[in-house]
């Protein structure tokens, strides 16, 4: 087969697949909209822990192979890039709708069901459990603050709150993120437009 | 029955009618296991339970959140993920497919092995089946579609190939196993480097012969010309690169030189420099990539999230002594087991992603299989080799629901890059052999233990 008969186009899988499985709501509601653009904003900041993390782990590969000296605080950076990556990108995917859901019924309910079980689902579901997150772990944040948990290695990373204080923040904007989308379905569904536009 | 026994049973029911409500499963989980902490407290008060359960030991799932945050093996997670994706954007798979169309060209069927080749290739690109389903698809349906292949073959190949990275490492889905279970990530490698090749050449086998017996359902290309070394040496080209990275990346983990974490950061690294030879990199796809793979890692950590407070309320009721007394009381002996337990999978797999099932039913049924006391050869080099060779048997299992009509995932995303003149009812014809030939490979796997562990034997 020559090359001019079938010219292959550079396939953006990963805008495809993401235009696929996600539906980001179509319809504006002002302070949802603010809300979902400040969490977009951080995520769009945390994002390069990952591209950080390459980094690290390629010159702590260099040091360890190349120099026989790896060091202990890069290793713990890794986790710590991993875990922010990670624990930030939960409240992105929520305002991408991007959490995954068994959709085999939930795609042949009409817009207005489909509002209302989401408004069910943050009040009794995502609320709770952020919440029961969110409380608890001001505690295990503060234990380490007041105690000055450090890593147990010696030349580990100090400041172990730190890390700690990733959990409540990010459950902190993952119900701002859940509390977004349920001012947006509540006001739709009060409105009563645009119901089926989804 | 005790009470807690009806406690835990309605904790199931009640995760799976929530299911179906659209409701996102990892909130499913969480909001559940948040509201039977409850029922298990006011069970304590009025119903002589004894669960222990109260809103103090919910607070226990801050310190299994942490342990999530805080653990060597997952690291290698996103990187293995931001590989993939930037392997999808490199434009390694367009060259790959423009050279190997040529090369394979003289024989029936050339494209579909090609597509089948690329997807063996590829498979680091994934076990998110999305991104490789949709890369092959984008990439080969029309030039085969064009050339007059039989759509459902066609499709068939596309969905198969797709699926196979699940299994073939790197593949993500291994490293949360090896995670969950408690297993070496490089074992649970390299048991899959056999049972993945011998799925991607039944699949070839498959299409040489549908070539051979059915001529005018995979035609020659009318402009094919004869092979030349000029082609070959295209072809090696083009896969030299990423071949040599992903035997970098695998062969550093089996030899033992670096951990699964190290090599996944090379790895992604490897791939940004490929995606940059191609001269596909630029600013944007750089953003696009992180900002995916930002998203990818999210939403399976929050199934993470959601299963282990899930599973702390579970514990606490007692359900994991539950689970085991009911699936050791199965009167099937311990391959009827085992069988039993892969059908359950199996059918789960329609409903769930690998994700969910990994993380919720792989940790309740391991101590399970542990105990039937299978004998699965290790030669005595392998730690438990009976779960190495569970997980691939779960793995195959869940691959073929993928493939499996009416709701796999697979065909899902199939559907969606195919040209509008293809129906739902081609893509079903399609994968028919595909089921057949996976529920062979799972059929070999299941006689032939060592051909799991085997490898991970006689590399150490």
């Amino acid at each position: 087969m020559t090359d001019d008969k079938t010219p292959l186009e550079h396939p953006h899988v990963a805008e495809t697949v993401e235009h696929m499985r996600d539906h980001p709501d179509p319809t504006h509601v002002w302070l949802a909209d603010k809300i979902d653009d400040f969490v977009r904003a951080v995520g769009h900041l945390f994002c390069w822990a990952n591209g950080l993390l390459v980094a690290v782990i390629i010159l702590q590969v260099v040091l360890r192979y190349g120099f026989k000296n790896g060091l202990v605080a890069l290793e713990e950076l890794q986790w710590h890039l991993y875990a922010i990556g990670v624990m930030f990108g939960i409240s992105y995917a929520q305002v991408n709708d991007s959490h995954i859901r068994v959709d085999v019924v939930h795609m042949r309910l009409s817009g207005r069901t489909q509002r209302i079980i989401e408004i069910v689902g943050i009040l009794f579901f995502i609320l709770p459990f952020v919440w029961v997150i969110f409380y608890h772990s001001l505690d295990f944040v503060a234990d380490a603050w007041r105690t000055g948990e450090r890593s147990d290695a010696p030349l580990g990373l100090p400041f172990r709150w730190a890390i700690k204080a990733v959990i409540p923040v990010s459950f902190g904007l993952l119900g701002l993120a859940a509390i977004s989308r349920l001012i947006r379905d509540g006001v739709l569904l009060a409105r009563g437009d645009q119901l089926e536009a989804r | 029955m005790e009470i807690n026994d009806y406690l835990v049973i309605a904790m199931f029911l009640t995760f799976v009618g929530f299911l179906f409500t659209g409701i996102p499963v990892a909130f499913v989980l969480g909001g559940i296991g948040v509201l039977f902490a409850g029922v298990g407290y006011f069970a304590d008060l009025y119903l002589d339970a004894v669960t222990g359960l109260d809103f103090l030991t919910l607070g226990l799932v801050v310190n299994r959140v942490y342990k999530i945050m805080d653990n060597w093996v997952l690291v290698a997670l996103p990187m293995f993920i931001f590989m993939g994706l930037m392997l999808d954007e490199s434009g390694v798979a367009e060259r790959l497919m423009k050279s190997m169309q040529e090369l394979f060209g003289k024989v029936r069927g050339g494209l579909a092995i090609t597509v089948t080749a690329i997807g063996i290739v590829l498979a680091a690109s994934t076990g998110i089946i999305g991104a490789s389903v949709v890369l092959l698809g984008l990439l080969s349906l029309k030039p085969m579609l064009d050339q007059g292949y039989n759509k459902a073959l066609a499709l068939g190949t596309v969905a198969g190939a797709g699926t196979l990275g699940i299994l073939i490492p790197p593949s993500i889905m291994l490293v949360i196993m090896a995670d969950q279970l408690g297993l070496s990530v490089g074992d649970l490698f390299m048991g899959a480097v056999i049972p993945g090749l011998l799925l991607g050449g039944l699949y070839l086998v498959y299409i040489l012969a549908v070539g051979l017996f059915k001529p005018s359902h995979a035609p020659l290309d009318p402009e094919r010309r004869p092979v030349q070394w000029a082609i070959i040496w295209d072809v090696f080209k083009a896969i030299l690169p990423v071949l040599g990275l992903i035997i970098a990346v695998l062969g550093s983990i089996f030899a033992g030189i670096t951990t699964p974490t190290e090599a996944s950061g090379v790895g992604a690294l490897g791939a940004t420099l490929l995606a940059a030879f191609n001269k596909n990199l630029n600013f944007k796809v750089f953003t696009e990539v992180l900002r995916s793979t930002f998203n990818t890692t999210a939403y399976i950590f929050m199934i993470f999230l959601g299963a282990t407070c899930f599973a702390l309320v579970l514990r606490e009721l007692g359900g994991d002594e539950l689970i085991e007394s009911v699936l050791t009381g199965l009167p099937f002996g311990s391959t009827g087991i085992i069988l039993f337990i892969l059908g359950v999978v199996f059918l789960l797999g329609f409903l769930l992603d690998w994700i969910e099932i990994t993380l919720i039913i792989l940790p309740l049924l391991a101590p399970v299989v542990s105990a039937l006391g299978l004998d699965i050869p290790g030669y005595g080099k392998v730690d438990n080799p009976e779960l190495i060779w569970f997980v691939m048997l779960v793995a195959l299992a869940l691959q073929t629901s993928f493939l499996t009509p009416p709701v796999g995932f697979a065909l899902f995303y199939l559907k969606g890059v195919c040209p509008p003149e293809v129906k739902l009812t081609d893509i079903y014809k399609g994968v028919v052999p595909f089921i057949i030939l996976q529920l062979v490979g799972l059929t070999i796997v299941l006689l032939y233990p060592s051909l799991v562990t085997w490898l991970p034997a006689v590399a150490y």
